[in-house]
């Protein structure tokens, strides 16, 4: 009898834990997500799309690729402050990474398209891009046996617009970047972030950066005004159409300066930083940030965490970490 | 036949198109589209509430960050496309209305996620800018100022808020250290921001929660439902008419089935027996064989008796001048008999009286004038013998009586080859002696007195034939010629070979026949003679004869100057 009642409250003592446990896990207040180890979609799709993403025909001299301003090898962008078009014409934005791009709620600075379907038509008709038309690119690519052959398999109506960006934005959907040390801490393993990397986790929640820089793309989720508490602009002069932001998009004026919030996903690669380019050291980004952001000043000593917090942001793609 | 196949294929076609006219107009309400349509709506409302309640969450702080948020939004889009795809004009106004309430909503929650970040780190950070302050300084007036925010921040009272200016202004010219105005100023711009954001995201909630989406929906969905009513009634007559049809259908198929049920049941029935009659069939061949074998048998044999009694009649015909032919040498050999029988009887009286002149000459007594009497009697008697010549007379008549008697047998004999019923083929039958004279012999009779006969017989090989019938054409074609002949004529009867065939053709000049009967002489029962004269059976049962015999037979006629009969029959 008394055998029995012990063993009765063990095993509710054992459901008990194990109930706190998953308790804990599945509320674990973090407000940063981990990424997905991988993402399913159909690899020829996914083929098909690197190697147009990789093809310069999609521009009209044949020299720009999206990989020109997307370079896998740089954290999906060009590490330039603006990109570099055809006839090497300077563009009016900072070329945010390809990576990571299909957990961001829009796409754009402006987020002006709603997919990456949508977003793939913006280089590929600005003049300063790749100043092409679907049809100048179509005409080009049903030159080659190959891609003929490749369409064909994989949609019933071959080469047209519609399955181009299909194919390239399936590819982009494959461009994620899984097991950041920080994603690993988040799935549980405490020893993946060093206690220094640890503290700038804390003060990077205790700043609020976090207040936009969250989900599981670390911001990519929002719109934010650039300049909140300081006006930025004003302090940087030299005002461009492209700083205007979503404005350009609503013509409303509460969207003036307002920018999507960037995902800060393998940031310690992608400088330099904002839609200007104008920080070229996380460093400078940091303090721009909570000048203008937060309205606060930041020791040297917390900033320096923060960096460090920032630099386990970097994941791996095809099970190689990020340069 | 014909009219009603028609008929049921103009009932089959009408039926399908009736069928298919009633079912299109029922099928013009798309019933699962209006469904998907309702249910995407319901699914939007649902999303609606969610929505307003993860912004709410969001402001609580009960969410740390935006992406159940953010996925709401997505999945409202994702529903309004669906939505969409099935567009129809009667729900333009309340479309573009929702649609543009679902846009100003998703700028207000966007702007509220900007905002509530803003507003949410300053206030977080704002007693934590004031504490750092008092470090440095407690006698400045921060107390004020940091309860009245922190009060707004909360209530939202316009009081309060009216209160804060005085009191940044107090703070920033309050005696503060030239190393403290940055961090005083770090606290204005919060108070200030707290202030302005706060106002902005009342601002922003009240009008989230103002545009509800759930009474537009609410309106879409109650069109929707009478558009569908409103189709559903328009097509209840035609639901009902397809209803209806479809019943009568069934049961025409039915009935339709039923009868094929029958048809094939019938079908069935014959087919077994076809089986039945099938596996029967030989056997019946068979039997049919052998009786139509029998048939053919009897035939023969009624052909044969048929040809027997046409034989018999003619015979019949025959038989006086056949009587007569037999009494004539009869009659005279009986008289030729009866005359030698008398000479006979004087022959054995003078051999009477000669032997008792014999016994007179050896008796030992003479006796002279018994000798002399006797003698004279031997003598006279001798005498009359001799003077008579009654021996030669004997002789005569017993000659003339052989040949009569010859006459009959020839005769008897012929007639005996005649009237035979064998039917077979016998080689080797010379048609000159066999046929053509044994039967001029039988119709002797009808010839003699009135008709001369030319024979013309050529040098002909005998042949294989059965002689008896062959006779019988013979005969026939003779009595005719004599039955043709009126008063005097002439028979004349030629035989030739040539191509291995015999021809005879016997010619008379009497009165000859009829071009108009001509053609039917052949025919059965055909005649021109008096009932009981001829049976008509004649010539047919000659032609048939011939025919059997593979030969052929020809006639030419001229009226007045006689008929000619050619018989041709081949050697072998």
């Amino acid at each position: 009898m008394e055998n029995k009642h012990k063993r009765l409250a063990q095993t509710i003592g054992l459901a008990l834990s194990l109930a706190l446990f998953a308790f804990k896990n599945l509320y674990a207040v973090e407000p940063i997500k981990p990424l997905p180890l991988r993402v399913k979609l159909n690899p020829d799709k996914v083929a098909l799309g690197e190697q147009l993403f990789n093809d310069k025909r999609l521009s009209h001299d044949n020299t720009v690729a999206c990989v020109s301003c997307h370079d896998l090898q740089k954290g999906g962008t060009d590490r330039l402050p603006h990109s570099l078009g055809i006839d090497n014409a300077e563009g009016d934005i900072n070329a945010p990474t390809v990576f990571n791009s299909s957990f961001n709620f829009r796409q754009f600075w402006d987020g002006r398209a709603a997919t990456l379907e949508e977003q793939i038509e913006g280089p590929v008709h600005n003049p300063k891009e790749m100043g092409s038309h679907w049809q100048e690119v179509i005409g080009k690519l049903k030159k080659e046996a190959a891609y003929l052959k490749a369409f064909k398999a994989l949609y019933a109506d071959g080469i047209n617009a519609k399955n181009l960006k299909d194919a390239i934005a399936t590819f982009e959907r494959s461009l994620i970047t899984p097991n950041a040390p920080f994603d690993q801490y988040l799935r549980g393993d405490e020893t993946a972030l060093t206690d220094e990397e640890k503290q700038g986790y804390a003060l990077f929640k205790q700043y609020g950066c976090v207040a936009c820089h969250q989900g599981i793309n670390i911001g990519g989720n929002m719109y934010q005004v650039f300049g909140v508490l300081n006006n930025y602009f004003e302090k940087r002069g030299n005002i461009t159409k492209a700083d205007l932001g979503r404005f350009n998009v609503t013509a409303q004026k509460y969207d003036r300066h307002k920018f999507k919030v960037p995902s800060l996903r393998n940031v310690a690669l992608t400088a330099p930083y904002f839609h200007d380019g104008s920080a070229d050291t996380l460093e400078k980004a940091v303090d721009v940030m909570t000048k203008y952001q937060l309205g606060r000043k930041i020791p040297r000593k917390e900033k320096r965490l923060i960096v460090q917090f920032l630099k386990t942001l970097t994941g791996t793609y095809k099970g190689k970490k990020l340069k | 036949m014909k009219l009603s196949r028609l008929v049921n294929i103009v009932v089959g076609v009408l039926s399908i198109t009736i069928l298919i006219f009633l079912y299109n107009k029922t099928k013009i309400v798309n019933l699962e589209q209006y469904n998907r349509v309702l249910d995407t709506l319901r699914e939007l409302k649902q999303l609606d509430a969610t929505w307003t309640e993860e912004v709410l969450r969001s402001r609580l702080s009960l969410n740390n960050n935006y992406d159940n948020l953010t996925a709401i939004t997505t999945d409202i889009e994702l529903a309004r496309d669906r939505w969409l795809a099935f567009d129809i004009a009667q729900v333009e106004t309340q479309k573009n209305a929702y649609l543009a309430l679902l846009k100003e909503r998703t700028e207000l929650v966007e702007q509220f996620k900007s905002v509530n970040a803003i507003l949410s780190n300053s206030i977080r950070y704002f007693p934590i800018a004031v504490a750092e302050l008092e470090e440095f300084s407690s006698n400045l007036p921060t107390n004020q100022l940091l309860t009245a925010v922190l009060k707004y921040s909360l209530v939202s009272d316009a009081q309060t808020r009216a209160q804060i200016p005085a009191l940044i202004a107090a703070l920033q010219a309050g005696d503060a250290d030239e190393d403290l105005t940055e961090q005083i100023d770090i606290i204005s711009s919060h108070a200030r921001a707290i202030v302005k954001y706060k106002q902005e995201i009342d601002a922003l909630l009240e009008k989230i929660a103002a545009l509800n989406a759930a009474t537009l929906l609410d309106a879409l969905t109650d069109t929707y439902v009478d558009l569908k009513n409103a189709r559903l009634l328009e097509t209840e007559p035609y639901r009902r008419a397809l209803l209806i049809f479809s019943g009568i259908l069934l049961l025409w198929i039915t009935y339709i089935g039923y009868r094929l049920g029958l048809s094939y049941k019938a079908l069935d029935v014959a087919n077994r027996q076809l089986q039945t009659a099938n596996e029967t069939l030989e056997k019946r061949v068979e039997e049919r064989t052998k009786e139509l074998s029998d048939a053919l048998r009897r035939l023969k044999e009624s052909q044969s008796q048929l040809i027997q009694s046409e034989k018999m009649a003619s015979l019949g015909q025959m038989v006086a001048g056949v009587t007569h032919e037999i009494n004539t040498p009869l009659g005279y050999i009986k008289s030729n008999v009866q005359l030698t029988q008398s000479i006979v009887v004087q022959f054995r009286d003078f051999l009477q009286e000669q032997g008792k002149l014999m016994g007179l000459f050896s008796s030992e007594t003479v006796e002279e004038e018994k000798l002399h009497t006797q003698l004279e009697i031997v003598t006279e008697l001798t005498k009359n013998f001799q003077e008579e010549e009654t021996i030669k007379d004997a002789e005569e008549l017993l000659k003339d009586s052989l040949h009569g008697l010859a006459q009959i047998y020839e005769l008897v004999i012929n007639l005996k080859n005649f009237s035979r019923l064998d039917l077979a083929k016998v080689s080797n039958v010379d048609l000159h002696e066999q046929c053509l004279d044994s039967s001029l012999l039988i119709a002797n009779n009808l010839l003699k007195d009135k008709i001369t006969v030319n024979k013309e017989y050529g040098d002909i090989p005998k042949i294989k034939c059965s002689p008896s019938q062959i006779n019988q054409v013979f005969l026939n074609l003779l009595t005719n010629a004599a039955h043709a002949i009126e008063t005097q004529g002439t028979i004349l009867i030629k035989t030739r070979a040539e191509n291995g065939r015999v021809s005879v053709e016997i010619q008379d000049d009497g009165k000859g026949i009829a071009e108009d009967i001509l053609p039917k002489i052949f025919d059965p029962f055909f005649t021109t003679k008096k009932i009981g004269e001829g049976s008509g059976m004649g010539l047919s049962i000659a032609y048939k004869i011939i025919q059997q015999h593979n030969g052929d037979i020809d006639v030419t006629s001229e009226v007045g100057k006689g008929t000619t009969f050619v018989v041709s029959l081949p050697i072998q």
